[in-house]
């Protein structure tokens, strides 16, 4: 393709941080209407690239060309003057403002007299919004938006602001299948207008899906560049971890127990009907549904944080009442609940604490905390997981999510739970920390822990479960041994 | 394993802490006001300056790791007056000395479990919740005395209020006893880990089944009782019973937490700031006193000093985040 034909070019980027080089001579290039997948591990330099290109970080080392021009961009404004708009991935919206007000985001069309002209505002945001296909009223609030009507508010504001290249920051990690098609239709109609997108994911099926070429960076450094549809996601995984699949998720074979955790006509409201299952030693069981399937209640009343409407919960043979969290933590059961930064750390509390915050009363005699105790076994936890941070002192919110996880897991493991509830353990994590939270899972299963997982992502399903149950409204309503079915068939029970 | 800006930031450049700058702060009020009075370092008036901290003080250390916790109950004022109050009119009508000491603790405490029952039972706003528990104090005193003061002078309370021991103030003793309490509680304990925790994330410690409402709740008595001890301390150096004894007590008290460093948001704050907020806040109005300034011109520096401290905080931590 002729070189006018191109929107952007990065160009040898360095960028370095005190003791640490996080890009070293990365270059990309963006066509016009191009959609450009960023691939790579968390660390391997993704962010880093786009908050250069966004104006957050100074550029120090290499060139930014936008459409021929050299250009240095001192701070975001610039970088959005030229053009450029990045969605991250915690969506920058102000809740309490309407959507018009936050697609116009500060300035006003005004009428005479200086009176705002809400009238044309509402149109205009009404005609962006129609052209993306999507019918949200531009009067209406912000926070009763979905988390995907969100995200298209985001766009729309970008094609109001007549953005060439749009970054999306790993926009489906909170949005179910249908909202991610919507999404998908939505980038394709941009592209045929002519926006180029650079896109990142930890998600190689959607790299697949919607991506026209494919960049993966390992260690600040680009080891890919290839056209989407020449290659396969073996290949991507390999150049994102130097590793073959088979090594990243090696299901191992393990033997397994006696029933560890039997759930007998279990039911909450009209949300979660009649459930009954079994979970024996060393199995992982996976709950695949789409939303409203009752799955993610269904783990809230297993940890005791709703109480069952009716049912029974049988450990070991033996029928426990599990009211709350603390009862539940006592019959050995560990909950890594979906959100992570809500409910599964304390943000503002350092790695140690959160390592030891379900088994506080184990550490030290008496009323006594023993901060030895503490330190030794975070210090064992971090080097056993290999947690990644600087020190266990450190806060844990300046960890990676994948490292934040393992954290949330290893606090059940301190406290020897012996039924793990997964929501969406993997979770915007990368590929290799992804493969560490399930190689960890194994392990729980080797000492004779059963794991139960909840993911609304199929390949996670397939490559760590040893049985598949789907759910729908509430009600179990098939079982699979994962060896004997498939994704497509697991997607249509769950449609149709 | 590698190192990347991403999974491993750098350690920051470590901040002054903020025991440092209130310790300076503090210093810099004691200069000042050593020059404008020069009674000001004489054992007299520093002891007198205690005394006058040990009510104040002692609620404004056991509401922290309240509001560490993100509970808060601004009642205190109203039910230690209430509580001064009962105690003088059964002192009157002749009951046992012992038996009214224990209903002077009793009541704050009662006061403290139900605010604390009622906040934590219905997801109230701990706010608004202890406004109203303030205003029904306040009225159920008025009921009772017509707002008059009532006397109640003891040949026990008044040695407590005016001996020392090792000249140390007895007074002074119990606000070093719960300094001491607070300061082993939220330090050392497993008690102190898990409210740091709760106030940190309540949602993570209650999936990690810590028992969130039941260590508020006794958060609340606590501070409840250590309100009740106060309502003795004041009885005995007022030597009366008065429905109006906590008027001036909420704002120190709320003051010297705040300048402290707490924030509503929990899970920061400790004794030792705590303790530094409530000798900043004495020595200001030891000082401006002593220099023979207007009750109500000292309230104005009172508050100004927490509005420069408050505001002084925000942008410390803005600055923190942006770097």
């Amino acid at each position: 393709m002729p070189s006018n034909d191109l929107v952007l070019e990065m160009k040898n980027i360095i960028k370095n941080f005190p003791g640490v080089r996080a890009l070293d001579g990365v270059s990309i290039e963006l066509k016009k209407g191009e959609i450009l997948g960023l691939l790579g591990e968390n660390g391997a330099g993704k962010s880093t690239l786009i908050k250069i290109l966004a104006g957050v970080y100074l550029l120090e080392t290499g060139e930014i060309i936008i459409e021929g021009q050299s250009l240095v961009f001192s701070s975001p404004k610039e970088s959005l003057d030229n053009g450029v708009r990045v969605i991250y991935q915690e969506l920058s919206s102000f809740d309490p403002i309407t959507v018009v007000e936050n697609i116009f985001a500060g300035e006003v069309l005004l009428k005479r007299f200086g009176f705002v002209n809400w009238g044309e505002m509402v149109k205009a945001a009404k005609k962006i919004l129609s052209e993306l296909g999507t019918d949200i009223n531009p009067l209406e609030i912000m926070e009763n938006l979905t988390v995907a009507e969100k995200q298209v508010i985001e766009i729309a504001k970008a094609v109001h602001k007549k953005a060439k290249i749009v970054v999306m920051d790993e926009p489906t990690s909170a949005l179910n299948e249908k909202d991610v098609q919507t999404l998908y239709s939505i980038m394709r109609k941009l592209k045929k207008e002519g926006v180029s997108i650079i896109y990142i994911t930890h998600k190689l099926e959607e790299i697949i899906a919607i991506t026209d070429r494919t960049v993966v960076l390992r260690d600040g450094k680009k080891v890919g560049d290839v056209l989407t549809q020449n290659t396969t996601k073996q290949e991507l995984v390999n150049l994102i971890v130097g590793k073959s699949f088979s090594e990243l998720y090696p299901k191992q074979d393990i033997s397994k127990g006696n029933i560890l955790l039997e759930v007998k006509n279990l039911s909450y409201l009209n949300k979660v009907r009649d459930v009954s299952f079994y979970l024996k030693k060393g199995e992982i069981v996976a709950f695949f549904g789409l939303v409203g399937s009752g799955i993610h209640l269904l783990f809230r009343l297993l940890f005791g944080d709703i109480k069952k409407t009716t049912g029974e919960i049988y450990i070991e043979g033996e029928l426990v009442n599990i009211k709350n969290p603390v009862i539940a933590k006592k019959n050995s059961i560990g909950f890594v609940p979906i959100d992570r930064k809500e409910e599964g750390i304390a943000l503002s509390m350092d790695v140690k604490t959160n390592l030891v915050t379900a088994n506080i009363d184990e550490i030290g005699k008496g009323v006594r905390f023993n901060r030895k105790t503490e330190k030794m076994k975070a210090l064992n936890w971090v080097n056993k997981l290999s947690i990644r941070t600087p020190s266990i002192d450190t806060i844990i919110n300046n960890l990676s999510g994948g490292n934040q996880q393992k954290v949330v897991v290893a606090k059940w493991m301190e406290c020897d739970s012996k039924i793990l509830l997964m929501a969406e353990p993997t979770r915007g994590i990368d590929v290799g920390s992804k493969a560490e939270i399930y190689n960890i899972a194994e392990d729980l299963c080797n000492k004779g822990a059963g794991v139960l997982i909840v993911s609304s992502e199929l390949p996670e399903i397939m490559s760590i479960s040893d049985r598949v149950i789907v759910m729908k409204r509430g009600k179990i309503i098939s079982e699979y041994n994962t060896k004997e079915t498939t994704q497509e068939e697991l997607m249509h029970v769950v449609s149709s | 394993m590698k190192s990347s800006p991403e999974s491993m930031p750098l350690k920051k450049p470590k901040r002054i802490s903020d025991v440092l700058i209130l310790s300076i702060f503090l210093v810099l009020l004691l200069i000042l006001f050593s020059f404008t009075s020069e009674n000001f370092f004489t054992y007299a008036n520093i002891s007198t300056m205690l005394n006058n901290m040990v009510i104040a003080g002692a609620i404004a250390i056991a509401i922290t790791p309240l509001i560490v916790a993100r509970g808060l109950d601004i009642s205190f004022g109203a039910s230690l007056a209430l509580s001064t109050v009962v105690m003088a009119i059964l002192y009157n009508k002749g009951y046992n000395f012992f038996l009214i000491i224990l209903i002077g603790i009793l009541i704050p405490t009662l006061v403290g479990l139900i605010n604390g029952l009622l906040a934590e039972a219905f997801n109230l706003i701990p706010l608004i919740l202890t406004l109203g528990t303030t205003s029904i104090l306040i009225a159920l005193g008025q009921v009772m005395t017509n707002g008059n003061s009532i006397p109640m002078l003891t040949d026990p309370l008044f040695y407590f209020a005016t001996k020392s021991f090792l000249k140390i103030p007895f007074p002074i003793m119990v606000l070093a006893i719960t300094i001491i309490v607070y300061w082993f509680l939220l330090t050392y304990t497993k008690l102190g880990k898990k409210i740091y925790i709760i106030g940190s994330n309540p949602l993570t410690a209650r999936l990690s089944g810590i028992k969130v409402k039941q260590i508020k709740v006794l958060l609340y008595v606590l501070l409840g009782i250590v309100t009740g001890v106060s309502a003795i301390i004041m009885v005995a150096i007022s030597g009366i019973g008065y429905i109006y004894h906590g008027n001036n007590l909420t704002l120190p008290v709320l003051s010297a937490v705040f300048l402290g460093g707490m924030s509503l948001a929990g899970g920061e704050g400790s004794i030792w700031k705590t303790l530094l907020g409530t000798l900043i806040i004495t020595v200001i109005f030891t000082g401006l006193s002593l220099a023979n300034i207007q009750f109500y011109f000292i309230q104005i520096f009172q508050g100004l000093a927490l509005l420069i401290i408050v505001a002084f905080y925000e942008v410390r931590k803005k600055r923190a985040e942006i770097k």
